[in-house]
Parts: C-alpha cells; sequence; structure tokens
C-alpha cells in the first residue's frame, strides 16, 4: 500500500512534504522515531482524523490511552459495532482476560485496561488497516507480548508506533525511522539483531 | 458501518445526567424564576429566555468539550459517525434542557408569552442557533472556557435581542433561519478543518 503525503498546519511549514510511505498490505509495519518526529501525526492522517487526500478509506484508529466513550462499556462498544465474534476477537478477550472488565464503564477501567479495550474494539471492527499509537506504553509485560502475538494474527494490514525496540523487533520485521517529516531508515530483513537496530536508531532517529 | 444517532443520542444523554452541576443549575434557576421575583416583573419574558440561552451555552461547550477531552470526539470520527448526526444530537439534548424553564412559563402563562407559538418557534430556532453557535466558538476559541461561554452567550443574547426589536414576524423567522442554516454551514466546516481536528 503506497500513500503520497504532504501535510501541514500551516502551508508555510509542512510537516510531511510528498512523503511516499509505503506499508507492505496484510503484514505489521512499525513505526519509530524520537518523540515530534511526526509518528502520531502520521497515523492520525492516514486515518482520516487529520484532513489530508491520503486518507485510507477501511482504517480504524487506536489513539495512545484509549479513544472510547468514557460512560460506555466495552460491551457498548461492541454492541455499538454490531461486531458477531470472530477466532481472533475470542482469543483477544481470553488473552486480556476481557471479561472482568466487559461491563464496567470505561471511565473506572485502568490505563491498561482501556487500551486493551480500546484494541477489542478496534479487533470487532474488522477493518482491513489497524493503526495503533503507542499500543505498548500503557500496557503490563505480560499483556504486551499478548497485544504483539495478537497482532501476528491480524489478518489485515497493522501499522503501529512504537518507542520500546525490543517490542518493535518482536512484532515485525518492517521497521521504518521517523525523522523530520521524511522516512530516513527502512528494514525488511527478518533477521536483524536489537543491536542492529540500537544502531540503526542512534544513527537514522 | 456507522454509528446510528440513536447510539449518539443514548451516549449525550446519558453524558447530561452525569454533569449533575449543570442539571442542579437548571433546577435552581427554574425554581429561582417560580417562586422569585422574576414571575410578574416586567421583563419576565427576557430573563427566562436569556436564561435558558446561557443554560445551552454552558452545556453545549460541557458536551463537545468532554467528546474532546475523553477521546470520544476521535472515536466518533472512526466510527464515521458525522457531525450532523453528533450536532443534532446535542441540539435535541438542549431542548430537554430548556424544558424546566419553559414548564414554569406554562405554569404562569398569565406571566409570561412564552407559550404563545410563535414564541415557542422562536425558543427552539433560538436554541438551535445557541447550539450551531457555541460550537462555533469552541472550534475557533480552541476550547478556552471563558471565551467560549462569552462569544457563544453574548452572540445568542445578542441575536436574541435584536430578533426581538424586528416588527415583521416573517422577517424574524427568515433572520433566524438564515443565520442557523450560515453557522450550521460554519460547524460542519470547522468539523473537517485541520484546525478543529489537531486538537482531538
Amino acid at each position: 500500500m503506497n500513500a503520497t503525503v504532504t501535510f501541514g498546519y500551516t502551508r508555510k511549514n509542512p510537516i510531511f512534504s510528498m512523503l511516499e510511505f509505503k506499508i507492505p498490505d496484510n503484514e505489521i509495519t512499525v513505526l519509530c522515531g524520537h518523540n515530534g518526529a511526526g509518528k502520531t501525526t502520521l497515523l492520525k492522517i492516514l486515518s482520516g482524523i487529520l484532513p489530508s487526500e491520503a486518507a485510507l478509506k477501511e482504517s480504524w484508529f487506536v489513539p495512545a490511552g484509549s479513544g472510547l466513550i468514557r460512560h460506555f462499556s466495552l460491551s457498548d462498544h461492541i454492541r455499538m459495532l454490531k461486531a458477531t465474534d470472530t477466532e481472533l476477537y475470542r482469543a483477544a478477550f481470553e488473552l486480556f482476560r476481557a471479561e472482568s472488565f466487559y461491563n464496567v464503564p470505561i471511565r473506572k477501567l485502568s490505563t491498561g485496561q482501556s487500551v486493551m479495550a480500546s484494541i477489542l474494539t478496534a479487533i470487532a471492527s474488522k477493518r482491513e488497516i489497524l493503526l495503533l499509537d503507542e499500543p505498548y506504553a500503557s500496557l503490563d509485560p505480560v499483556n504486551a507480548q499478548h497485544l504483539c502475538q495478537l497482532l501476528k494474527m491480524y489478518p489485515g494490514t497493522v501499522v503501529l508506533t512504537s518507542h520500546d525496540l525490543f517490542l518493535t523487533l518482536e512484532t515485525s520485521a518492517h521497521i521504518q525511522f521517523l525523522k523530520s517529516g521524511s522516512v530516513s531508515w527502512v528494514n525488511q530483513n527478518p533477521e536483524i539483531s536489537i543491536e542492529e537496530l540500537r544502531a540503526a536508531y542512534a544513527e537514522f532517529a | 458501518m456507522s454509528v446510528s444517532f440513536r447510539t449518539v443520542f443514548r451516549k449525550d444523554f446519558i453524558e447530561l445526567t452525569r454533569n449533575r452541576l449543570l442539571l442542579l443549575f437548571v433546577l435552581f434557576l427554574s425554581g429561582l424564576v417560580s417562586m422569585g421575583g422574576v414571575v410578574g416583573y416586567r421583563l419576565a419574558d427576557t430573563v427566562i429566555f436569556s436564561l435558558i440561552l446561557i443554560i445551552i451555552v454552558q452545556y453545549t461547550f460541557d458536551a463537545y468539550n468532554n467528546d474532546i477531552r475523553s477521546g470520544a470526539a476521535l472515536f466518533l470520527i472512526t466510527m464515521r459517525a458525522g457531525f450532523y448526526r453528533i450536532h443534532l444530537s446535542k441540539i435535541l439534548i438542549s431542548l430537554i434542557l430548556s424544558l424546566p424553564l419553559f414548564f414554569v412559563a406554562f405554569l404562569h402563562q398569565d406571566t409570561f408569552s412564552l407559550v404563545a407559538v410563535h414564541e415557542k418557534l422562536i425558543l427552539v430556532a433560538s436554541v438551535v442557533l445557541t447550539v450551531n453557535v457555541t460550537y462555533f466558538a469552541i472550534a475557533v476559541t480552541k476550547k478556552s472556557d471563558t471565551l467560549t461561554f462569552f462569544v457563544g452567550s453574548s452572540f445568542a443574547l445578542g441575536v436574541f435581542h435584536g430578533i426581538g426589536a424586528i416588527q415583521q414576524l416573517w422577517f424574524q423567522y427568515g433572520t433566524l433561519a438564515l443565520l442557523v442554516t450560515m453557522f450550521f454551514l460554519f460547524d460542519c466546516f470547522l468539523y473537517r478543518s485541520k484546525r478543529f481536528r489537531a486538537s482531538l
């Protein structure tokens, strides 16, 4: 999937100018980069939150935090989607032990639980493309591993941002670094080691 | 897949029931107007109308600000809820919120002319206009609480007094219809603007 992204809040200062963003179909791509590199902005552009011609129609955006309706529970959100059970959803439900917070309003959940609720809602949406903004940030190591496992099972395309190089490597070999509004480094080598990734991060991110 | 109006309305209604301070304020004002010195006062209609508009400005600000802060606004965009559904829900809740004060006017028909068909139509149009203007103020003032309240309420009250000064009935309706449409179109534009979307 290719997208040419040109975006700026003002015409004089574009954040992305003709950024050629390529993501492999039905694979996971991890975006890395320093704070302020434009990772979240890029996801918001692709999801159509920020108005742009590069928006991908069949995408679902999971923001950092939760991005769900505070007074609704996970069950309310799932009902809203009129979603039918899928194998992946059931697996996610079990791995995240969602039974314990399924009927609890989002405002009463911990940050990690609301992120898990948000991810479950995204999976239930069955959109072709999932865009996740730092999904690992609020999860404990066990649930972060579960998420990694679930993303690998997702039948569509996944793009996520992460600051955790270990989890990045574990999630996918398709890694891209963003720097000053452009893709500064791309990896597709499945054999890359954490040391090599760290070295690339130090040089290109 | 798109979220239904019923769901958006249900969400807004639940949030309204959680906004206890605003509900208490509405009940307090209704009680005050009903029992206090306003009944029988020469400007009773003006007072009750102004109070309704002030309540609507506060509600609209609370509701939209809550959507933005909680992430619900992002969810509704992702769900392709559409601005008209989100906005219509706020308008309906605003009309519900104006009911207690309207009920007071109904109980004291000798004092208030608000129960007349013409006044009712003006009230409904003014409520819609106030919601439109308040959303406009939220998007333009970047959610500044005081500024939004000031812009929303001063504009709504200004229009209300301006409309009252117009003699011809058809001209009153026409002006209100024009302002409602104009601000709705502004709001639709702002909803899709980078300025607003960047604040989500």
